[in-house]
């Protein structure tokens, strides 16, 4: 009877023990795979140039960037209001940017001059017909040599 | 003619598994799992409420799934797989499984002054108070998580016995053992007689293997499903086989007094049914309704931008105190004021008719008549509940393919447009829904009618205000679905 009881009790001593690796994996498993991320989005900005910009009606911020031909360009793109694209055509660079979404692109210039960059996404315009606002809406990135 | 019931726990199976230390841990853990993936989403996810998988899960898939489902087919089914409790009842009980006697925490006892859902009552107010703000900002759900499933329940658990916060606290239990009580399951003893002969307790007490009643419920004089959630530490605990698990056809809950008479009806359940009722109406309004202004008020935060970082997200915001002061009136004044003083006056013409020298007092007449709101309202809320899934479902197919808003598309659904389904029969479903739930009215208030009264002349002459009343909430909630203006709300 003793050896029967002690038998349970050390199963259940087990399934404590499994529940509580099953726990704690559950929150590493979480941490691990946001933690990745980040390093990942740390290692990306070390490797490179990483440029920031952010859109917003019915601008680009920064809306004139400078980088170096034959250096690898990391762009991270956002939105603070509403969706917005990124077309950088003279790269092949076309974008839907959702407000809160970080939309990452990277690239090597092979070429020197100035190109524009511009919003593919109707995002709105002050009034209706003024061909404003979206249609403005553009920046500029030049390559200079290395 | 005795009811239909049929107790579950003769498939061995299923007693097997329930008996089981382990039970517990394994139906919550999975959805534990699904809470601490929430957290991050809410926190790291995108800043987008409709793109969040957050806000989508608990305010539609989680909100759906306990009104068309969990509770009108399974009564406290959620409470026994809710992962709320899980963090502070661990900790409480020193182990994930087993049975321990030695306990951590100050193990206080609830003051029997609480000894209702008031608590929960305000609670569910003061969520709803918010409730503009907490669909529409993942920081603002992922507080909210933060707050009611780990901070509150653990500090409860760690003060007081048992499962206080489940009881007495927890914003959603007050309205799960509202409607819990029209579910076709209840735990219930097989044969009062054996317990009332038996010394032993152990249900409450706790035995061996299992603990006493963590909801402070006492199985043998159980007659509701309203605050049994459960758990099974009952069907462990009872030496003699005694607890049954019962699929049913109908029940008493709605017009029986609790534990058999030993307990009185208070004023607490009847002012959940008004609070239940009215915000059935107001969420309606808010999130499909067309007046532009009642969901402007109800966005009591001032943020009209989206960052990355969480912290910036929160920065960003400013709360509008006249948004507060409106929005909050509205819902804390018509639930507490208004409704329960509309109901007031049908109860008081309900008696005039009844014949004002009845011995039934206006406020047990008040306070019987009150449940006739369960059906009502809860069909209300099963019609909002489906129109939310249906219009706005596709939103979480896209967001759990990238849960943390990292570029993945885990499940191929990343870029499945915001689709409303089965548009065409939604009105023709919600307008079957309402009319159910008063048909289920009438039939209620005709019980609690002849529950109260002697003769059926005056049950029925009682029940005549009542009846209009479930009528003209009828007729507003229909107008709300399948009247002009219902906009979709993605």
């Amino acid at each position: 009877m003793a050896k029967r009881t002690s038998r349970k009790s050390r199963g259940i001593v087990i399934t404590d023990l499994i529940a509580l690796v099953l726990v704690i994996l559950t929150f590493v498993g979480v941490f691990f795979v946001v933690y990745q991320h980040q390093s990942t989005q740390e290692a990306l900005a070390k490797e490179g140039v990483v440029i920031h910009i952010e859109a917003k009606q019915w601008a680009f911020s920064p809306d004139e960037i400078v980088v170096k031909k034959g250096q690898k360009v990391t762009l991270v793109i956002t939105s603070r209001d509403v969706t917005h694209g990124f077309m950088l055509s003279a790269f092949d660079i076309n974008e839907v940017i959702n407000p809160g979404s970080e939309v990452i692109v990277t690239f090597i210039p092979d070429k020197t001059g100035t190109f524009e960059f511009r919003c593919s996404v109707y995002c709105g315009e002050p009034w209706p017909g003024s061909g404003m606002g979206h249609w403005v809406m553009r920046g500029y990135l030049k390559v200079i040599e290395g | 003619m005795a009811r239909f019931k049929y107790d579950l726990l003769k498939i061995p199976l299923l007693k097997k598994i329930v008996m089981s230390r382990s039970f517990q841990f394994i139906v919550i853990f999975p959805n534990f799992v699904v809470f601490i993936v929430l957290l991050a989403s809410a926190f790291v996810g995108s800043p987008v409420g409709n793109h969040n998988l957050a806000v989508l899960v608990v305010w539609i898939l989680w909100w759906a799934a306990l009104m068309l489902v969990l509770t009108p087919l399974g009564g406290r089914l959620w409470c026994m797989i809710c992962p709320m409790p899980a963090i502070g009842e661990w900790l409480q009980r020193k182990t994930f499984t087993r049975k321990n006697d030695k306990q951590l925490g100050l193990q206080r006892n609830w003051p029997k002054k609480l000894d209702n859902i008031w608590l929960q009552n305000f609670a569910f107010l003061i969520v709803s108070t918010f409730i503009g703000v907490l669909t529409t900002r993942p920081w603002a759900t992922g507080i909210m998580l933060v707050l009611l499933v780990i901070i509150l329940p653990t500090l409860f658990f760690l003060l007081f016995k048992r499962r206080v916060w489940c009881r007495y606290i927890c914003p959603v239990s007050g309205f799960i053992g509202l409607y819990s009580m029209v579910a076709p399951i209840e735990l219930r003893v097989k044969d009062r007689e054996v317990c009332l002969k038996h010394a032993g307790k152990e249900c409450y007490r706790g035995g061996p293997n299992a603990y006493g009643c963590p909801w402070y419920e006492f199985p043998q004089n159980l007659n509701r499903n309203a605050y049994c959630g459960l758990c099974m530490e009952c069907v462990k605990a009872c030496p003699l086989d005694n607890i049954a698990l019962n699929i049913r056809i109908g029940g008493d809950d709605l017009y029986v007094e609790p534990w058999h008479g030993l307990k009185k009806k208070g004023l607490d359940e009847p002012f959940k049914a008004f609070i239940m009722s009215t915000l059935a109406i107001i969420y309606a309004y808010i999130f499909t309704g067309p007046y532009p202004w009642l969901k402007d008020v109800a966005n009591i935060f001032n943020g009209e931008t989206f960052s990355k970082n969480f912290i910036d997200n929160i920065l960003m915001e400013t709360l509008i105190p006249d948004r507060l002061l409106t929005f909050g009136g509205i819902v804390w004044f018509s639930t507490l004021v208004l409704m329960p003083t509309i109901f007031a006056l049908f109860t008081l013409l309900s008696k005039a008719l009844a014949g004002w020298r009845d011995t039934q007092s206006f406020k047990k007449m008040f306070i019987n008549y009150s449940y006739m709101l369960v059906p009502l309202s809860l069909t209300a809320w099963m019609a909002f509940a489906i129109y939310i899934l249906l219009i706005n479902g596709t939103y979480i197919l896209a967001a759990v393919s990238d849960p943390f808003n990292y570029g993945w598309d885990l499940l191929g659904t990343k870029h499945i447009p915001w689709t409303p389904i089965a548009t065409g029969i939604l009105p023709y479903i919600q307008g079957g829904i309402i009319l159910l739930g008063l048909i289920w009215t009438i039939n209620t208030i005709k019980n609690i009618s002849k529950h109260m009264f002697d003769t059926r002349s005056r049950a029925l002459r009682a029940s005549l205000p009542m009846v209009i009343l479930a009528l003209l909430y009828t007729f507003l909630v229909l107008n709300i679905w399948l009247g002009p203006g219902v906009v979709p709300s993605g």
